[in-house]
């Protein structure tokens, strides 16, 4: 797994917790010395860790397969549970794995053949078969086939993650855009949206909070983009769909960004204000427009930091009592653009709107 | 109004004639002086008592009285102003308590007390100061060996009167109008005045001054002993442009050496003006500029829209300095807008728009 997919790391644990249990159910003629500690228990940490990550997934792309595969994820983490429980009682009556009935222990069987059959129901419907491969088939089931169903299940969860999103890799040239079989119109979109934040980051429109956090994951059609620092603060693309929702409790930054998508010919929008939402209808767009729409969700990031600023110096009338900025627009356009000391440019603009002043007060009174 | 003079002058005046109206009524009633009553005559005494020195230290910068009052007189009015000012201290702190419950003609002034005797010595300080100066003057203290608290009020109360009188008197006979005044002045450089401050009420209009910058504001055109007819404008109560025509020079000075800037941009605009500005010292600038003689009246007028100026480019630079995001340059897509969300909008398309074609 390479360093640019986003979840390298968990699922080369992963794999490495599946051959450590496929080697165990291998070695039946051992006793189940350490499978609670070294392998159940360690798997159960795993687990828990790849249902958050998934739920989340779920969550974010509202992926029904995802959540199904959550929902699998849940049973096999009380599963491993039980299972290392049964491991402990075979190990405590100095039962080999094979030797060992583990329904002799309905106290644990019992929840672990249940938990693994509701596995088994998910993954006929994710991948059209169960992953167990002796659970209810005799009526002894040792603790050895039960840590290769178990295994055999865990290997099917990895695959289906991997398949969903685990190859989530960073797109070439990328340092945001997470992707798993992404849609290339949504990768090349999001490329350019990161290129258009690196730009404005270097403008300075960016806190760098919000800039750190910006990252995308595309998954097919899909799209979701962390546009800001914010809690709630997302967007979601749906190509298949053809929907644009900016999240924002914002109002004045969903106004925004409103007149901003907008502006590309094809996307409408319409604000929803009770849900903090903003749903742009993408339909009437074609690709480039639909490109131009998520480049534009560079607008999103600090724009609520930015509105304050802009507040500042065109509306509050405490901030600017003697000059409109309409009239330092018109007379000072070169000092504006001057990069340098902001007394001595405003002292040169202010001089140019004296000169303007008298010639007006001049024309005003008659003076020749 | 004359730098703002005129109607400080009118304010204190009116509080003179309201203190005297209550002293005069507390003497023909012989009404005891209340709790209440005696903080509301400390704030008239105040108002009517300190008034002469109020005025002359508001003029410590525009130095208008120096050049239309004698210099003896207008030095005996300074030491009655400052002499008032300590009867009114010394009536405040030591005896107005003592009338509570009493009509002020029945409290004695306890004249072996050093204050007391200080009180008394000052007001026939002012006294004799103004009887030289102005007109004799007789105080009711000197003709009764028991002086009472009214007879020192009246009698302060008569000598602020006379003090703020003088003042109103010649700002009155040398105001050429609100904002000119002059003393032997030349005509041209008069003429200059009239035209500026006649942009100047013009310019108020458009509210690109600061009211009480404005109200100071003045110009004053007189024979200066060492360099002969010069103009002094004052574009605040502080800074003044200096104008003499035995050189053809006007010249200003600031701490700020933009501010200097703008006198010398604003200024060099005139045809054939040459301004330079130098550094007296870490704190201080001076720029000075060299005109055509026949360039007086014109240089002059330009000075009007400067009025107040400081305030208007410290507001420039503040509402840009607060800009953590945008610069000022991105601002200019918000010329004629109103709402901040429209102004982002615009300032985010233009961005887009740069970078498309970069």
């Amino acid at each position: 797994m390479s360093a640019s997919s986003l979840f390298g790391s968990l699922i080369e644990t992963l794999r490495e917790l599946e051959e450590e249990g496929r080697s165990r159910a291998f070695r039946s003629d051992e006793l189940p010395e350490d499978d609670y500690y070294t392998f159940a228990r360690k798997v159960r940490l795993e687990l828990n860790e790849l249902f958050d990550e998934t739920s989340k997934l779920a969550d974010k792309f509202r992926d029904e397969k995802l959540e199904k595969l959550s929902a699998a994820i849940e049973q096999m983490i009380d599963a491993s549970h039980q299972l290392g429980r049964l491991a402990d009682v075979c190990y405590g009556k100095n039962y080999s794995r094979r030797r060992c009935n583990v329904r002799e222990f309905p106290h644990y069987s019992e929840t672990f053949e249940y938990r693994l059959s509701k596995v088994d129901e998910i993954m006929k419907d994710l991948i059209g078969s169960r992953c167990t491969w002796l659970l209810g088939m005799t009526d002894k089931y040792s603790l050895s086939a039960a840590i290769n169903d178990f295994t055999a299940c865990f290997h099917r969860i990895i695959e289906v993650f991997e398949d969903r999103v685990g190859a989530m890799q960073l797109l070439p040239d990328s340092d945001r855009c997470y992707a798993t079989n992404p849609n290339p119109l949504l990768a090349e979109a999001c490329l350019e949206w990161e290129r258009t934040a690196d730009e404005f980051y270097d403008r300075d429109l960016y806190s760098d909070r919000d800039y750190s956090n910006l990252e995308a994951k595309i998954i097919r059609n899909k799209a979701d983009f962390t546009v800001g620092s914010a809690e709630g603060h997302r967007t979601h693309v749906d190509l298949e769909k053809k929907v644009l929702e900016y999240y924002d409790t914002d109002t004045s930054v969903r106004r925004v960004m409103k007149m901003i998508l907008e502006d590309v010919s094809g996307v409408s929008c319409k604000d929803n204000p009770d849900e903090f939402v903003l749903v742009c209808d993408l339909s009437g767009a074609g690709d480039e427009q639909v490109k131009e729409a998520i480049k534009r969700l560079a607008a999103a990031t600090s724009a609520d930091f930015r509105l304050n600023d802009t507040s500042r110096a065109i509306e509050r009338p405490s901030y600017r009592k003697y000059r409109k900025l309409d009239e330092i627009v018109e007379v000072c356009g070169e000092e504006l653009r001057e990069e340098g000391d902001v007394w001595e440019s405003m002292a040169r603009c202010e001089a140019k709107l004296v000169k303007r002043d008298y010639e007006e007060a001049k024309r005003g009174l008659g003076l020749g | 109004m004359i730098g703002g003079l005129f109607e400080l002058i009118e304010k204190h005046t009116w509080s003179i004639e309201t203190t005297k109206w209550v002293l005069e009524d507390y003497k023909k009633e012989k009404s005891a002086v209340t709790e209440r009553g005696a903080t509301g005559l400390v704030d008239l005494l105040h108002d009517s008592l300190c008034a002469p020195y109020i005025i002359l230290d508001v003029n410590k910068s525009l130095r208008v009285f120096e050049d239309i009052i004698d210099k003896e007189k207008l030095r005996a009015l300074h030491d009655a102003g400052r002499a008032l000012f300590d009867v009114y201290d010394y009536v405040r702190r030591k005896l107005i308590r003592r009338s509570i419950g009493k009509p002020l003609s029945e409290v004695q002034l306890p004249i072996d007390d050093p204050s007391a005797a200080r009180a008394i010595e000052d007001a026939r300080r002012v006294r004799d100061a103004l009887s030289k100066a102005v007109r004799p003057i007789e105080l009711n203290i000197d003709k009764t060996e028991m002086p009472t608290l009214q007879d020192l009020l009246d009698d302060a109360m008569a000598m602020s009167e006379v003090v703020v009188g003088e003042l109103r008197e010649a700002l009155a006979r040398h105001a050429v109008s609100n904002k000119v005044i002059a003393k032997d002045p030349n005509p041209v450089l008069l003429d200059a005045c009239r035209d500026w401050e006649r942009i100047a009420r013009y310019l108020k209009g458009k509210g690109v001054y600061d009211e009480d910058v404005y109200d100071a504001a003045l110009c004053k055109v007189f024979k200066d002993k060492a360099r002969g007819d010069a103009a002094h404008i004052y574009l605040s109560e502080r800074d003044v442009a200096k104008l003499y025509l035995d050189d053809n020079s006007i010249s200003m000075r600031n701490t700020v050496k933009p501010f200097v800037e703008v006198v010398k941009g604003v200024l060099e605009d005139v045809e054939g003006v040459r301004c330079e500005i130098t550094e007296l010292s870490t704190d201080e600038y001076d720029v000075t500029c060299r005109f055509p003689r026949d360039k007086v009246k014109e240089v002059v007028r330009r000075l009007a829209p400067l009025i107040s100026f400081k305030h208007r480019v410290s507001e420039l630079v503040t509402s840009f300095q607060h800009l953590n995001y945008w610069k000022p340059r991105d601002l200019m897509e918000c010329a004629g807008v109103k709402d901040p969300v429209e102004c982002e909008f615009r300032m985010l398309k233009k961005a887009f728009e740069e970078l498309k074609k970069s």
